[in-house]
């Protein structure tokens, strides 16, 4: 048995999880800032970007040293070279949490802005979305990966609907437009996240099963 | 699809001892085979029954067929000296004769009857040349083979198995007795010889078995578990023991 090299591979889990779990608390606090409008919070939330950024290179590092010294095959070599794309993934959502919470502090928008309950809302679905596809990959669960790719398409038409309400918005007055494209953007972001949870839920399927599904 | 050798329940006995469990794969022409597994599953023994090396054990009792271009070699018309001929031998160890590195080549060629010294010089500096071997001892071709490096010895004994014009090469652990460098040479050499000859080789070395062979037969105590494509078996085995040996989760 190749003991080192098994703990070496539940080190690298757990440290995917750890930072799976760092970038869970992100996302929330994204939400929360959209909520509050709280400037503060959202200047920290873009200087914590530097501890993921870290901890993706950590992994790396990890990734590369395993590979180079313990020549991991099959479903050995499939988890390391899963962990390393998913840790981007992850790092990805990071960055647009970040870029949300940059938008919110030069932002004019208020709690009262038009839409910014339904902007909520599919930062909510995509914080579910994150959460589940983080379970997945610490059960290494296939069907529940399965079922998370197909999330995809319920934020797409979350996404669809914020743009054509705000764009009737803008329609109706104008006085007012960049809190509303603002919005859009922010929108547009929790899209992109909920992409990377389908990434993710993808090398998980590969991880397990060798094939790299494109479910969507 | 033209298979080279083709084995057929092939079920094999050292007195009681059952040490191939109904073998059955087919080798195709030109390609590399693998054989791995656990020590003591029976690598070297199916190896050896490809050329009838195991007809020298007493008490070793053998059923089933192998075919060989399509010709049962356990016939009793079987032309041993003919079989050897067309499917030689490579040992772990370099076992070069205790003689001069020219008739060490030149020592199968003779036994097929050919006396003539030009013809001779031809096939020893052909044999050579194909293990890359040529241009590292053409000074010394009668020096003695004890005399030059492992790696060099190994090399040596390949072209001694080359010189007979053989069609399979058998390869028990080539490179086990040999450094990096000497045994990427003979990996090498493997990838080259596949062109003109079908090699099997059995090798320990799971990174070997995945960088020069084609397909690779995992046995397990007598049994084969599993037979398949080299990648397929290093990317996605079928059978989770051959997952487990490989990755190294076995025992
Ligand atoms: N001449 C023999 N007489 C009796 N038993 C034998 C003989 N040769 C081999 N065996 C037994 O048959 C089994 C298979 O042996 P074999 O040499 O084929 O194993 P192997 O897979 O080549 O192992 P290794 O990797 O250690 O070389 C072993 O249990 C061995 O002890
Ligand atoms: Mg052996």
């Amino acid at each position: 048995m190749r003991n080192t090299f098994l703990k070496k591979l539940d080190d690298l889990v757990k440290k995917v999880s750890d930072m799976g779990n760092t970038v869970d608390s992100v996302i929330l606090d994204t939400i929360n800032v959209i909520k509050t409008l709280d400037s503060n919070k959202a200047s920290e939330i873009i200087e914590s970007d530097s501890i993921i950024n870290r901890m993706e290179h950590e992994i790396e590092r990890d990734c590369l040293n395993i590979i180079a010294l313990q020549q991991p095959i099959a479903g050995d070599l499939r988890n390391v070279t899963g962990c390393l794309k998913i840790i981007t993934d992850i790092e990805r959502i990071a960055d647009h949490c970040t870029d949300i919470c940059e938008i919110l502090l030069s932002s004019k928008l208020s709690k009262e802005s038009a839409c910014i309950n339904q902007v909520i809302n599919i930062m909510e679905n995509v914080y579910s979305m994150f959460k589940s596809v983080l379970i997945a990959f610490i059960s290494k669960n296939v069907d529940d990966s399965v079922s998370i790719c197909k999330l995809d398409d319920k934020i797409d038409l979350l996404f669809s609907d914020i743009l054509l309400n705000i764009c009737g918005v803008i329609s109706k007055d104008s006085s007012e437009v960049m809190p509303e494209v603002d919005l859009i953007f922010i929108a547009k972001y929790a899209e992109r996240i909920a992409d990377h949870c389908t990434n993710i839920a993808e090398w998980i399927i590969y991880m397990e099963t060798n094939q790299h599904p494109e479910l969507n | 699809m033209s298979f080279k050798v083709d084995i057929q329940n092939l079920n094999l006995y050292y007195g009681d001892f059952h040490a191939l469990k109904d073998i059955n794969i087919k080798i195709r022409k030109n390609s590399v085979t693998a054989f791995i597994g656990p020590s003591g599953c029976g690598k070297s023994t199916c190896l050896k029954s490809i050329n009838r090396m195991n007809d020298l054990v007493p008490n070793c009792k053998i059923k089933g067929k192998i075919l060989i271009d399509n010709q049962n070699i356990y016939d009793s018309r079987t032309n041993l000296n003919l079989l050897r001929k067309r499917a030689g031998m490579v040992f772990q160890r370099p076992n070069p004769f205790p003689m001069s590195i020219y008739d060490n080549i030149a020592y199968g060629p003779r036994i097929h009857k050919i006396k003539n010294k030009k013809i001779l010089d031809e096939i020893v500096e052909k044999s050579l040349r194909s293990v890359y071997l040529w241009d590292e001892v053409k000074d010394r071709l009668n020096k003695s083979a004890l005399g030059i490096s492992g790696g060099q010895q190994q090399r040596l004994c390949i072209a001694r198995a080359l010189a007979v014009e053989p069609q399979i090469i058998l390869m028990d652990e080539p490179t086990s007795a040999l450094d990096p460098l000497s045994t990427i040479k003979i990996e090498d050499l493997v990838e080259m010889l596949k062109v003109n000859y079908t090699v099997i080789i059995v090798t320990h070395n799971m990174q070997q078995a995945a960088r020069i062979s084609d397909t690779t037969a995992f046995f397990l105590s007598g049994n084969i578990v599993e037979y398949a494509n080299t990648s397929k078996i290093f990317n996605n085995p079928t059978d989770k023991r051959t997952e487990d040996y490989i990755t190294g989760r076995f025992g």
